[in-house]
């Protein structure tokens, strides 16, 4: 194109129209992107790409809220390319809101049905919104499809919270052979043979799991493996029946 | 005995040649061929940095600025400052930017029902673009070297290049195939599922595979074979594809792919400026103007540019991961377009003052 006059004599009005409209636009959107930029952290938008940075700093301003509104679209729509869920199902823990963290997980196993993870997250969220049977069955198809660390032991605490002695002292026995070491599950199986009565094979069980607990401590790891007993922790009345 | 020695070499020289080059046979088989891609990624996964660390966001995000938001930018800044354009393509000049934007508009309205299939259409399409490049570039090189290929040849090439693409659009969870296919659908058939699994390793093998199959027809078919850097190109992408997502370190590909894509358009945007008869420039300054300009449109468009949605109250989320699929698609479109290279004057530069390697 020589000149702009030249374009202008040269092009379809049509095209010409559509053109500077999209220019305009365009041109308009970027004076407003460096104003929202502004607005929001006070400079001009920063080379590091983030889509997570609005959500996290309404996340540590404490305006849970809005945090959750950003975080959950990442979460969930834009799934493929930024994972916010931890992000999210603490904002969720943090306002109480279990119906909502348990929603978050439901989503991520219609996504990702094939992973363990998200299924075994939506296993606790149901256990920590008192849904137990939900959470055991979730849990379940976990223990079957594949060797998840600390299923057994997340299975073996949610049973006991059910009342269902065997089950618990099953789960945790198989759960003992895959990794024998793990103090969580020596002190499950502890409480369900203290439950069931059987006061002697609980004492050996309880100082077994102290004793691999001293020794993971020792050896500077968590004693309580796994994610399961963080999050069970949460879950009332859960250690009150023993 | 030196007449046999010699007419070996030259066979050997046929059949694998080194290729012309467009700068030296260290530029392009590095930033070109993707050889500096491999070096890095080996250096990388030794030391065990391949997966970018949370430490490197900030020198990751320059990068990033610096050569991959650049490489989106200098599709764009390629077309409109190519002679002709607006005559040749009124459409894609002035009527696709509209597009774009009502798009990007409509997807951040509506992140649930259009964004997210928006963003999965750029992340299916992603593959393609990249085996397309691929080549593109392989047959770039072939034809510089005064290699030529016939329509059976140059479709066994195109599907050589198009494995690591077909092996993503089939085993991606997520994109191409799992996009279309409802995992409800994958859990109550798991024959089909381990179809796809099949399918899938078949692909992985065939892209490395494949190239050798191809390089020994053409050899036994007495065919001037295509240029080792041709090769690299094509093994390159299948590395990207299949090692690089393996390890959750993608974002490597996504660079040296800008990289690779900048070089050979700056290459020719300074080609063609010269040879205008108005051009009172050297090379130098339209290199550095070439990329000074993708730089900061880069920049517009990528960092910028979603806050203007968020200034208007949508979420960040949304306004970036879609800004960044709208502009994806962007460049796919207007590659399709630029790169034709045997219907318009870019083949004159394909072809033109080859450098001897």
């Amino acid at each position: 194109m020589a000149s702009l006059a030249d374009w202008r004599s040269e092009t379809r009005p049509l095209y010409r129209v559509l053109f500077e409209v999209g220019l305009l636009l365009f041109g308009g959107s970027l004076l407003l992107g460096f104003w929202g930029s502004f607005r929001v952290w006070g400079t001009p938008p920063s080379p590091v790409f983030d889509p997570l940075a609005l959500g996290k700093k309404f996340y540590f301003a404490g305006d849970l809220e809005k945090a959750a509104r950003e975080l959950r679209t990442a979460s969930l729509v834009y799934y493929l390319a930024v994972d916010a869920t931890a992000e999210l199902a603490d904002v969720y823990q943090r306002t109480n809101d279990r119906d909502a963290l348990v929603q978050l997980h439901e989503a991520r196993v219609a996504m990702r049905p094939f992973d363990a993870e998200p299924r075994f997250a939506l296993g606790l969220a149901l256990l920590n919104a008192n849904r137990t049977e939900e959470g055991i069955a979730t849990l379940e198809i976990v223990r079957r499809s594949v060797p998840y660390p600390g299923v057994h032991e997340a299975l073996a605490a949610a049973y006991l919270q059910a009342d269902r002695l065997g089950e618990a002292e099953a789960v945790a026995r198989e759960g003992l052979t895959v990794d024998p070491l793990s103090a969580g599950l020596h002190q499950e199986l502890a409480f369900a043979l203290q439950k069931r009565g059987d006061a002697g094979a609980a004492e050996r069980e309880f100082q077994r799991a102290a004793q691999l607990a001293n020794e993971s401590a020792a050896a500077g790891a968590d004693p309580m493996r796994g994610p399961a007993r963080e999050t069970l922790r949460d879950v009332p009345d859960a250690r009150v029946a023993r | 005995m030196n007449a046999v020695a010699e007419s070996v070499a030259l066979a050997r020289q046929r059949a694998f040649p080194v290729g012309r080059m467009f700068l030296s046979v260290p530029f392009d088989y590095l930033a070109i061929g993707g050889g500096l891609s491999l070096v890095t990624i080996a250096v990388l996964g030794w030391s065990g940095h391949l997966r970018p660390s949370g430490d490197m966001r900030v020198p990751m995000g320059i990068l990033l600025l610096l050569l991959n938001s650049a490489h989106f930018a200098a599709s764009t800044v390629r077309l409109y400052t190519k002679p002709g354009a607006f005559r040749l393509w009124p459409w894609l000049t002035m009527g696709l930017p509209l597009v774009a934007i009502a798009g990007l508009t409509a997807g951040v309205l509506l992140p649930e029902q259009f964004g997210r299939h928006l963003f999965a259409l750029y992340l299916t399409w992603s593959p393609f673009h990249y085996a397309a490049q691929a080549y593109g570039l392989a047959c770039m090189y072939h034809y510089r070297s005064g290699g030529i290929l016939d329509t059976v040849e140059r479709r066994l090439v195109y599907w050589t290049c198009m494995l690591p693409f077909l092996h993503t659009f089939i085993a991606d969870p997520t994109t191409g195939l799992g996009w279309f296919l409802p995992h409800a659908v994958l859990v109550v058939h798991p024959s089909l599922q381990l179809l796809i699994l099949q399918v899938s390793f078949v692909l992985e093998i065939l892209t490395f595979v494949a190239p050798l199959i191809v390089a020994a027809r053409l050899l036994v078919r007495g065919r001037q074979g295509l240029p080792l850097i041709s090769w690299l190109i094509i093994f390159t992408n299948g590395i990207w594809w299949l090692t690089l997502n393996f390890f959750q370190a993608f974002v490597w590909a996504t660079v040296f792919h800008g990289l690779q894509y900048l070089a050979i358009v700056t290459i020719f945007h300074a080609k063609e400026q010269v040879g205008l008869p108005t051009n009172r420039h050297s090379p130098q300054y339209h290199v550095l103007w070439f990329y000074g300009v993708c730089v900061v449109l880069g920049y517009l468009l990528f960092q910028v540019w979603p806050y203007a949605y968020v200034f208007a109250g949508s979420g960040m989320a949304e306004a970036v991961l879609t800004s960044a699929a709208v502009i994806n698609i962007h460049h796919f479109v207007v590659d399709h377009y630029i790169w034709r290279l045997r219907k318009d004057p870019n083949y004159a530069i394909v072809v033109s003052a080859p450098r001897p390697a």
